[in-house]
C-alpha cells in the first residue's frame, strides 16, 4: 500500500516537476514551485488541493453559479430536492442549493482570515517567547495559558454580547481561539533553533538579531507551521459553524453553520436542510486536512524531493 | 616535519595564556573543566592539542575564542592576550569585531550542525565575509575562498544546499567560513572525528596546505597523535583540565616526561602517512 503511493506519487511529481522545471532553478520563487509540484505528487495533496481549488472556485463564482440569490425566496418552502431546487428549499423558501454556494465565501474566508491572524498573533508570540528566553518567555508563555484554559464559546459568547455580531469580530473570535496552538508551535521551533550551532555562528558573525530571527531561523521553522496553518483553517471553520449553529454569526451573511442552526428545528422534516450544509463543512475540513497532510509529507527541506531540480 | 617552534620567541606571542582557568556549573556542580592552563601560540605555528574526552582540551579553546554556548560559566579567569592585546576584558561587540576581522576563527567536529540547512552554501560563506572588502564583488571573493579549500567547481557548490554535500565537502565549506575573516589563528576542534580515513587525510591535507600558504597559526585538538606527529609543530598534553606536558612534537615523541604522555605515544605506534601531496 504504502509502496503503490510512493510509486504513484513519484510518477505525478514526475510528469508536474517537469512541466515546470523551466522556472525551477536557484530563485526562492523556483523552492515554492518545487514544493507545489512535489504536493501534487503525493496523493493526500493532490486530493485535497483538487478540493480546496473547487470550493475557492465555488466561493469565487458564486453569483454565477447559484441559480438564486441567498436571500431570494422562491414560492415554496420546505420543497424536497428536485430538479428546480437540487437541495431543497427551507424553511422560508430559499434554495439550498445556493445558499451553500454563498456560504462557501464566508466559511472559506473567516477560515482562512482566522487561520492567518491566529498566525500573526501567535507567530509573533510564540518567536519572541521562544527567541529571548527569560523573563519574555515566562510572561508570554502564561499569557499562552491563559488563554488556552478560557472556554472559546463562552469567550465568544462575551464578545458577541457585548459588540454585537459581526464578520471580522467572528474573525478575531476565532483567531483568539487557535492563536495559542501557533504560539505554542512557534515558540517549539525557535526554542529548538536557537541552540543549534549554526545559529551560534550567526551570532559569531554578528548577524542583527533581527536578521538571526527572520532570515537565518525562520525558513528553518516555517515548515511545520505551514502545515499547522491548513489545519488551523480546517478548526477555525469548524469554530465558525458552532458557532453559527450556536446563533451566534452575522445574521446578515450567509454561513454553513447558521444553516445548521436554522435546521434544527426540521431535522425531522427536512433533511436536506442539515445534511446538505454539514456535508459542505465536512468536505472542507477533509480538503484541508488532507491538504496540511500532503504539505507535511514535501516539505521537509532535508528530503530529497523538496529539492526537485538540483538533485 | 618542521623545526621545533623556539620556546623563547622574539616579540609578542600571537596568543598568550597565563593561568586560564574555567570553571563550568553543571547541575549544582562545580566542574574545574579548565585548572590553571598556560597555553601559547605563536604566528604561523601548527599547535597541537592532545588528551583524552573530558581532558578540558575543548573547553580551553571555546573558552579563549569564548564560544561556549549551553553551558553555564562559573569562572573565567587568567591572563589571556591575542597580539599583545587583553581579550579577557573584550566587550562582546570588541570580540565580535575580532573574530570578523583578523582575528581567530574555529571549525568544529560536527559540520553540518553548524551550517543553516536552508541556505545555500554560498551565501554562508558570503555572511562570515570580513567587511574590509578590497573592493571585490562579495561573490568573487566567495568563489576564491571555495576554491582555495579544494572545491573544483566552485560556482556548484555555491549553489548547494549543505545536506547535499558530503561530510568532507561539509568541513571544507566550514574551513572556507572560518578563513572568510582572514583569521590570523584558527581553532580546529576535532576537524575530521566524524570523518572516514581517506576523507580525514584529504582535509588534513588542506589545512596543512592552508597554514603554509596563509601564514595562519592553527591549534587542532585531537585524539590522533599520528595528526600531531605529521602536522604539529609543539604539542600540549592534556589530563583533568590540566596541561601536563607541553613540549615539541619532537621532544614529545623522544622523550615524553609525563607518564601519561608517555604511554599516549606508546600507544599511537601505528601512524598514517600525512605527507605528500593532495590529489
Amino acid at each position: 500500500m504504502r509502496s503503490s503511493t510512493r510509486a504513484s506519487g513519484q510518477r505525478g511529481e514526475r510528469i508536474v516537476t517537469r512541466l515546470l522545471t523551466p522556472l525551477a532553478r536557484p530563485t526562492i520563487l523556483g523552492r515554492w514551485y518545487n514544493t507545489a509540484a512535489n504536493l501534487m505528487g503525493t496523493r493526500h495533496g493532490a486530493i485535497g488541493a483538487a478540493i480546496l481549488l473547487v470550493l475557492a472556485a465555488i466561493a469565487i463564482a458564486a453569483p454565477f453559479l447559484a441559480p438564486y440569490t441567498p436571500l431570494q425566496q422562491t414560492s415554496q418552502s420546505l420543497a424536497a430536492p428536485s430538479r428546480d431546487y437540487l437541495f431543497g428549499t427551507d424553511n422560508i423558501g430559499r434554495d439550498v442549493f445556493s445558499l451553500i454556494l454563498y456560504g462557501a465565501r464566508s466559511s472559506l474566508l473567516v477560515g482562512l482570515g482566522a487561520a492567518l491572524a491566529a498566525l500573526l498573533v501567535g507567530g509573533t508570540i510564540g518567536i519572541l517567547a521562544g527567541y529571548f528566553r527569560g523573563p519574555v518567555e515566562a510572561v508570554l508563555m502564561r499569557v499562552i495559558e491563559l488563554f488556552q484554559t478560557l472556554p472559546v464559546i463562552m469567550l465568544v459568547l462575551c464578545a458577541v454580547a457585548l459588540f454585537g455580531s459581526s464578520f471580522w469580530l467572528l474573525i478575531a473570535a476565532v483567531a483568539l481561539a487557535i492563536w495559542p496552538m501557533e504560539a505554542r508551535l512557534v515558540y517549539g521551533q525557535y526554542i529548538k533553533l536557537r541552540e543549534r550551532e549554526f545559529i551560534a555562528a550567526a551570532r559569531v558573525a554578528d548577524l542583527s538579531t533581527f536578521h538571526i530571527i527572520f532570515r537565518e531561523i525562520l525558513p528553518n521553522a516555517v515548515q511545520p507551521v505551514i502545515v499547522q496553518v491548513a489545519l488551523d483553517a480546517s478548526i477555525a471553520i469548524l469554530i465558525e459553524a458552532g458557532l453559527g449553529f450556536l446563533g451566534l454569526s452575522d445574521p446578515s451573511m450567509v454561513s454553513w453553520g447558521q444553516l445548521l442552526f436554522v435546521a434544527q428545528d426540521y431535522m425531522e422534516s427536512a433533511w436536506w436542510m442539515s445534511v446538505f450544509p454539514g456535508a459542505a463543512i465536512c468536505l472542507t475540513v477533509i480538503g484541508l486536512n488532507l491538504f496540511a497532510d500532503g504539505l507535511n509529507e514535501v516539505v521537509d527541506p532535508r528530503s530529497t524531493r523538496g529539492m526537485g531540480g538540483l538533485q | 616535519m618542521r623545526a621545533p617552534g623556539v620556546e623563547a620567541d622574539l616579540g609578542v606571542p600571537l596568543l598568550d595564556v597565563r593561568g586560564i582557568k574555567v570553571h563550568l556549573r553543571v547541575a549544582d556542580r562545580l566542574v574545574r573543566a579548565v585548572d590553571g592552563v598556560d597555553f601559547r601560540v605563536d604566528t604561523a605555528e601548527f599547535v597541537g592539542v592532545v588528551g583524552e574526552s573530558g581532558s578540558g582540551k575543548s573547553t580551553l579553546v571555546r573558552a579563549i575564542s569564548r564560544l561556549m554556548p549551553h553551558v553555564r560559566v562559573d569562572e573565567l579567569s587568567g591572563h589571556l592576550r591575542f597580539e599583545g592585546r587583553d581579550i579577557l576584558g573584550l566587550s562582546d561587540r570588541e570580540l565580535r569585531a575580532l573574530r570578523r576581522s583578523r582575528g581567530f576563527s574555529m571549525i568544529f567536529q560536527d559540520p553540518l550542525g553548524h551550517l543553516n540547512p536552508t541556505h545555500r552554501v554560498g551565501r554562508q560563506v558570503a555572511e562570515a565575509l570580513s567587511p574590509d572588502s578590497s573592493g571585490q564583488p562579495e561573490r568573487a571573493r566567495v568563489l576564491r575562498l571555495l576554491d582555495e579549500v579544494g572545491f573544483a567547481d566552485p560556482g556548484r557548490v555555491a549553489r548547494r544546499f549543505p545536506h547535499e554535500l558530503s561530510g568532507g565537502m561539509r568541513q571544507r565549506v566550514m574551513i572556507a567560513i572560518a578563513l572568510a575573516s582572514d583569521p590570523k589563528l584558527l581553532f580546529a576542534d576535532e576537524p575530521t572525528t566524524a570523518l572516514d580515513a581517506t576523507v580525514q587525510l584529504q582535509v588534513l591535507q588542506t589545512l596543512y596546505r592552508l597554514h603554509k600558504e596563509r601564514n595562519m597559526a592553527v591549534v587542532i585538538i585531537t585524539h590522533d597523535l599520528g595528526v600531531v606527529a605529521e602536522l604539529c609543530d609543539r604539542v600540549y598534553v592534556m589530563q583533568t583540565g590540566k596541561v601536563v606536558e607541553s613540549a615539541s612534537t619532537l621532544d614529545l615523541f623522544e622523550r615524553p616526561q609525563h607518564p601519561y604522555s608517555a604511554r599516549l605515544v606508546e600507544l599511537s605506534s601505528h601512524r598514517l602517512d600525512f605527507r605528500g601531496g593532495e590529489q
